[in-house]
């Protein structure tokens, strides 16, 4: 068992205040931004401000997700997941990003927390009556359809990254949006261009960045679409981690003891289509679980 | 196909030799936005205020908090990073800044107040001094405006600078990651083990508790830095009036340059504090803005 006063007591902290803070956080700046655009006059200026900062507050949340993950994967060797967080390092995101196409789904069981260090949960823990293998196939295959799922959630957040992080620079850094009132997007030197455009940061030249084109409306339906799954994966993630600690009881002087398991020890998420029938039934049978 | 962009602009409301020569192009059109960008900033500032006085429970107000501090950071941002533009002036350092720039910025317009008056191009003394067509009792009277503009100005900008130093680190904390721990998780049992010891139980709510780690290169020891982040009402106003104070001061630095730049002036000189001078001045002052618009009357007609 990790040292509870350097591990286990400041990580329940972290992830118990990602559910009570940092959460609640986001989807409030998530729904803000959202009504401020609504609010807004369209067809001007300001309309492209309040899309570039309904994209950066949705781009935080991926962040976030991202930061998250990575001190999943990073934090080396006896160093607690949050230290990795809060050790801020300007690429670690576009790194993992970058690369979590090329992650195998095992990664992502580890992510999870199905498996830890290689070793599946289910034998960790002593089950009574322990499970049989009609069970642990059925265990095997939900865990799998949910890592296919979550794959698949932060694979398409990763491509929304790449596509929007320069909108998400320009928000952070200075709101620094082209006025359209003054500025025109051209091709081939003539042919003017609507959309929304953002100076380029870190570049020796003003260059513009620009790929939104009317109506904004979709772009907006599409960030806050995206916003709300990164909100979802990022809740599940930090749920599954409490339902963790929610089997140990730690006390503060660093003894702790095991919990009476009252519930399974996992949050499963996927698509029905990922689980057979019968493995749905022998999972309801074995643990008591409807599958909504 | 690229995102990359062609831009096409034309510069109609002043001389574009001179705005080139004052500013650079790109620079001018940015400074053109930033009357906008500081009413979006500002209504964005103040719905998260809102938010915040809309809350009862500590979780929520800690969150909202923390949605106050990130908005204040971004208008104090804006600032900084104009600043650190106009300081040459180079559309590049406005593109390109790094956090430790507007430290050092900050620190210097605090430390050098004839910088304040040279980065916003204020009339000094000399300036109105060695303007032509001007009374001495006008003279006197934009003397003291000046006087009680760089007053307001640099109380301003003390305000944006003490909230730098206290909270820049921290407010950046809520755009990578949200490093914090929610504070009554380090002083509720069981508590966060050895965080919790760093950590007053009598601190009072809400808090949240910032976490800065670092990592020894040589030694690979890792250290995590643990602060106190209060998130009670006085201490989330104080952030938004420094982000009120970045905005007021964003405001005079854009139209200031840009009244400079499209008139042909080298210094201009807001009337905003006009009315805390006395009554005369005041009059004097009116006077000499009735007169200013009247021209400015007269040049648009012959141009239509």
């Amino acid at each position: 068992m990790p040292d509870p006063q350097t591990f286990l007591l400041p990580s329940r902290a972290f992830i118990l205040s990602q559910r009570d803070q940092n959460l609640p956080l986001r989807r409030a700046a998530l729904a803000d931004a959202e009504a401020h655009y609504a609010d807004i006059e369209k067809g001007g200026y300001l309309e492209h401000l309040a899309l570039v900062a309904l994209i950066g507050e949705t781009l935080q949340i991926v962040e976030d997700l991202g930061a998250l993950a990575n001190s999943f994967f990073a934090a080396p060797q006896g160093t607690a997941f949050f230290a990795a967080l809060t050790n801020y390092n300007s690429r670690a995101i576009n790194n993992f990003y970058s690369s979590l196409k090329k992650r195998p789904l095992e990664d992502f069981l580890q992510l999870l927390g199905f498996r830890i260090g290689g070793v599946r949960l289910e034998d960790a823990l002593v089950f009574e009556p322990s499970l049989t293998a009609a069970v642990l196939t059925a265990l095997e295959e939900v865990h799998l359809a949910t890592a296919t799922l979550v794959r698949t959630h932060m694979v398409n957040l990763a491509n929304d990254w790449d596509r929007y992080r320069r909108f998400h620079h320009a928000f952070k850094h200075g709101l620094i949006v082209v006025n359209p009132e003054d500025v025109s997007m051209v091709e081939n030197r003539q042919t003017k261009i609507d959309g929304v455009c953002v100076w380029m940061r870190k570049r020796d030249f003003a260059y513009g960045f620009g790929q939104i084109e009317p109506p904004y409306e979709e772009t907006m339906l599409y960030v806050v679409g995206m916003g709300r799954v990164a909100l979802d994966v990022l809740t599940y993630l930090v749920d599954f981690r409490v339902n963790f600690f929610d089997l140990v009881d730690l006390r503060g002087d660093g003894s702790w003891s095991l919990r009476p398991m009252q519930r399974v020890p996992w949050l499963w998420w996927f698509d029905k289509k990922d689980v057979s029938q019968e493995s749905r039934r022998v999972i309801t049978e074995r643990f008591g679980i409807e599958f909504s | 196909m690229s995102a990359v962009r062609e831009l096409k602009f034309e510069i109609v409301d002043a001389d574009p030799g001179y705005v080139e020569q004052k500013l650079g192009a790109e620079l001018y059109m940015h400074l053109r936005a930033t009357g906008t960008i500081v009413a979006f900033r500002r209504r964005s500032l103040n719905r998260a205020f809102d938010l915040y006085e809309s809350v009862k429970t500590e979780d929520e107000q800690g969150a909202l908090g923390l949605l106050v501090l990130q908005r204040a950071m971004l208008c104090i941002e804006g600032l900084g990073g104009l600043l650190c533009a106009l300081d040459g002036p180079s559309f590049e350092r406005l593109v390109s800044y790094d956090l430790g720039d507007i430290t050092a910025m900050f620190a210097r317009v605090v430390a050098d107040p004839s910088l304040t008056t040279r980065l916003f191009r204020f009339g000094t003394a000399d300036a109105i001094d060695a303007e032509p067509d001007l009374s001495g009792e006008q003279r006197s009277a934009l003397k003291r405006l000046a006087a009680i503009t760089a007053l307001h100005l640099d109380a301003d900008l003390l305000t944006v600078r003490g909230f730098w130093e206290a909270s820049h680190e921290e407010a950046k904390k809520t755009m990578h990651g949200v490093g914090f721990l929610a504070g009554r998780h380090t002083i509720e049992e069981p508590g966060a083990g050895m965080i919790s010891r760093l950590v007053s139980r009598d601190q009072p709510r809400p808090f949240a508790v910032p976490l800065t780690t670092r990592v020894n290169p040589l030694t690979s020891q890792v250290n995590t830095e643990v602060g106190i982040l209060d998130l009670r009402r006085e201490a989330v106003d104080r952030f938004r009036e420094a982000a009120i104070a970045a905005l007021a001061a964003t405001e005079i630095l854009a139209n200031g340059i840009l009244r400079g730049v499209e008139t042909n002036h080298a210094f201009t000189l807001p009337f905003l504090y006009a009315e805390h001078l006395s009554d005369e001045d005041q009059r004097v002052i009116d006077e000499l803005r009735r007169q200013r618009d009247d021209a400015e009357d007269e040049a648009q007609k012959g141009v239509g």
